[in-house]
Formats: structure tokens, C-alpha cells, sequence
């Protein structure tokens, strides 16, 4: 008798869950773990966007800077194009060396002005030092510009009428993402 | 003895499943804010590259010529730049100011120029602005 009053207490109080709480519970956790795994993949994939318009951003601030100060502080010289080609832009710096900032795609044979490539990089060429726009010599500035013959957005290098200032366009594109800025420069010297 | 043996009731795991959710909301939240925070660099790098443009174009227009009249003394707006769709607007003011780089009512052959690019972010419109001066030489 007292084994079995014994048992009883144990089967009362040991017990765990009935079956309809375990399916309230194990329900509501899937729901919410589905929710969260949802959430998580979507602000996974806007991290990847966020830290790729990031990426792309620094790089274009960089050369951003480096053609806007370039530009700035160029000799007592004139602007004008490489070999009368679009978006290219001859200057010369202090010290006389002439310079000349091209887009450049490796698919092409030699630098010319049909931009049917659709992505280019920026580069600065170093005239008297003997670097060649035809085989892409010279600093490389930016990489995947988009295109200047693309539709909008697209990369842009221009000299003003009047020879005194540039605007320049740049759209960077990667992956599915692009960035574009804009801005002008007039050199200081002219 | 026979309490300490009892495990979970059902009202401690649903209390337990809504405190995990709601850490995990915060988690989500605070990842947004930092994506946001990105974008926020993105749009005040374009818009100050703009307003650069601006500034430039302004230092190329000379500073009494009439046939250009974007230096003006006054405000001048742009409600819109091609292909920034995001810029509400762009605004310059001019004024003369003198050699201590006071505000003056008169010419005396230096303007002080003042570009804003604003845009509407997160409901609320932000801006950056870039100043320079220019002589009558």
C-alpha cells in the first residue's frame, strides 16, 4: 500500500508537459524562430549592400580627392583632351610634367574614344615618364566606372568652352549596386 | 522536495519565448540603425560633392559679371539636380562683406559666398554647407 501511494505521488509530480502544451510551445517557437530568421536575412543582406555602397564610397572619396586636388593645383598650362579624345583630360604639374587622366579597359587593343566597354577604370598617365594610355599605364585611380556611353548613370569627364573647369561624373558600379557623384573643379592657376 | 523536481510550467516558457523575442528585436534594431547610419555618410558625401560643384562654378562666373547673374547679392535656389533625385534643393547666398569679413551694405570688391545642399532623411531635412569668398580682382 505504501509502494503504491508512493508511486502515485511520483506519477503526479514528475509528470512534464501534456501533448497540447508542447504543441502551444514548440508553435510559437517556430513561428518566432521563423520571424527572426526572416529578419535575419533580410538586415544580413542590407549589411552586404551597406558595407559594398561603403566600400565603394571610400574608393571614390579617394579618388574624388585625388583628381579634385590634382586638378586644383595644376601648373599655369592649359586643359584640354589626350589626342582630341572624349572624357580624357590633359594638365600639366608644377614641375612641367604633363598628366593625363583616361578611363581604360584592358579588352581594348588600343586607348580610343568609342567607349563600347561597359566598364572602365580611371587612370593618371605620366607623359614624360613614357607611360602609354594605350596599354593602361600609369596610377590606377578608380576601378568600375560605368561606362560613358551607358544610359544614366554613367561616368563623365568634361572640360568647360572656356577651358577653365571640368566637371566630372563618376558612377561607380558593383554588383548590383552603383554610386554616383558629381562635382566641379576649377584649377586655380588658370 | 516535490516542488524543486517540478520543472517549467507553461507560463514560464511563454514568459521566456517573449523575452528572447524581444532581445532578439533589439538585435534587429540596432542592425538598422547602423545600415541607416551608412546611408547617412552615402547621401552627405554626394551632396557635399555638389555643393562643391556649385562653389566652383561660382568661382569661375566672376564676381561682377551681369550677363551671369547667379552672383547676385541675395538667395538663389535650385529645387532640383538631374540625376540626385534624393536633393531637395541647392541654395547659395551671396553678400558683400568687408576686409574684416563683416557683413557690408557696400561693394567694397569682396563677396562672401555661402552653398547649402539640403535633403529630407529619416523625415527630418539635413544639409551641409561650404563657404568661400570672392575677390574683385
Amino acid at each position: 500500500m505504501v509502494a503504491d501511494s508512493q508511486n502515485a505521488d511520483d506519477r503526479r509530480y514528475k509528470r512534464g508537459f501534456t501533448l497540447l502544451e508542447t504543441l502551444i510551445v514548440f508553435s510559437l517557437l517556430s513561428v518566432l524562430m521563423g520571424v527572426s530568421a526572416y529578419l535575419f536575412t533580410v538586415s544580413l543582406r542590407a549589411w552586404g549592400t551597406g558595407s559594398l555602397r561603403t566600400e565603394i564610397r571610400e574608393d571614390m572619396s579617394y579618388a574624388m580627392e585625388k583628381v579634385v586636388r590634382d586638378l586644383k593645383e595644376m601648373a599655369n598650362g592649359s586643359l584640354s583632351q589626350y589626342s582630341s579624345i572624349e572624357h580624357t583630360i590633359q594638365f600639366e604639374e608644377t614641375g612641367g610634367d604633363t598628366y593625363v587622366l583616361y578611363l581604360y579597359n584592358s579588352a581594348d587593343p588600343v586607348f580610343n574614344s568609342t567607349y563600347n566597354r561597359d566598364f572602365y577604370n580611371l587612370h593618371k598617365a605620366n607623359i614624360n615618364q613614357g607611360d602609354d594610355p594605350d596599354s593602361g599605364e600609369g596610377v590606377l585611380i578608380l576601378r568600375d566606372l560605368v561606362s560613358p556611353d551607358a544610359s544614366a548613370p554613367k561616368t563623365s569627364l568634361s572640360i568647360n568652352a572656356g577651358r577653365t573647369q571640368v566637371t566630372l561624373d563618376l558612377a561607380v558600379q558593383r554588383g548590383d549596386e552603383t554610386v554616383t557623384i558629381r562635382t566641379k573643379v576649377r584649377p586655380r592657376n588658370l | 522536495m516535490r516542488n524543486v523536481r517540478q520543472g517549467f510550467t507553461l507560463i514560464e516558457l511563454l514568459i521566456a519565448i517573449i523575452l528572447v523575442a524581444g532581445g532578439l528585436m533589439v538585435l534587429m534594431q540596432l542592425m538598422s540603425v547602423a545600415i541607416f547610419a551608412d546611408s547617412d555618410l552615402e547621401y552627405s558625401l554626394i551632396a557635399l560633392n555638389l555643393a562643391n560643384e556649385k562653389l566652383e562654378e561660382l568661382k569661375d562666373d566672376g564676381y561682377s559679371d551681369y550677363s551671369d547673374p547667379n552672383l547676385n547679392i541675395g538667395t538663389h535656389t535650385e529645387s532640383s539636380i538631374s540625376g540626385f533625385d534624393f536633393i531637395d534643393q541647392r541654395q547659395w547666398t551671396v553678400g558683400y562683406v568687408d576686409a574684416n569679413l563683416d557683413s557690408s551694405v557696400s561693394d567694397t570688391g569682396l563677396k562672401d559666398v555661402i552653398v547649402e545642399v539640403q535633403w529630407t532623411q529619416k523625415g527630418g531635412t539635413q544639409s551641409v554647407a561650404v563657404e568661400t569668398l570672392i575677390a574683385d580682382y
